[in-house]
């Protein structure tokens, strides 16, 4: 791809990924409104429009790793091992805590921030350590 | 994995961003290659040696292992 259509390209889903994300806004407010309201039908329908919210987002974030080149794709396999293994610790971590009953068990809602924080982080390591001198 | 990379693109005045454009990969992907953490595939590896006109080997060097 020439630089020119590349810059056109990431633009354009720079676009897309911002209007995903005001979507993954918005989602979860009108679904609890939905599920909210207490009708079979607009439960289901709140679980629904709530979960679609994810599907651009989701989509968008693939595209964007997968046109990435060979080292970028390392970097997010590293940063998204580690995401994975730092939910599975703290997942855990709550767990005991929880049947120790020394806190309340959370939201399950708290997940998404804590894996947002881990794949970053896990970028940011993954990117340094490549590129410091052997 | 030893490369010659860094030597070979100062000698032609080539930015690592512009050895980048060359063969399809980013700045850091060349950073990291140079840095020799990160081995390129061998269609990069390919593509590395044709930029410079050598072949594989005149650029990496496994050290025999």
């Amino acid at each position: 791809m020439e630089p020119n259509s590349r810059f056109r390209a990431n633009v354009r889903t720079f676009y897309a990924w911002i209007g995903s994300m005001a979507l993954l806004g918005i989602g979860p407010i009108a679904g609890e409104m939905l599920v909210r309201n207490g009708s079979l039908v607009e439960r289901v329908a709140g679980v629904a429009v709530a979960m679609l919210s994810w599907v651009p987002w989701i989509l968008i974030v693939i595209g964007m790793i997968r046109r990435g080149d060979e080292f970028s794709l390392r970097v997010h396999l590293v940063a998204l091992a580690v995401a994975f293994l730092g939910i599975m610790a703290v997942l855990a971590t709550i767990d005991w805590l929880t049947r120790a009953a020394f806190i309340e068990q959370p939201p399950l809602a708290f997940i998404w921030p804590v894996g947002f924080v881990l794949w970053f982080a896990g970028i940011l390591v993954a990117n340094r350590h490549y590129q410091r001198p052997a | 994995m030893n490369n010659r990379l860094r030597e070979l693109r100062a000698a032609r005045n080539w930015s690592q961003q512009e050895l980048g454009v060359r063969v399809g990969v980013s700045r850091q992907a060349i950073i990291a290659i140079e840095t020799g953490r990160f081995d390129p595939s061998l269609p990069l590896a390919f593509k590395l040696a044709r930029v410079f006109d050598l072949s594989i080997e005149q650029i990496f060097d496994d050290d025999g292992k």
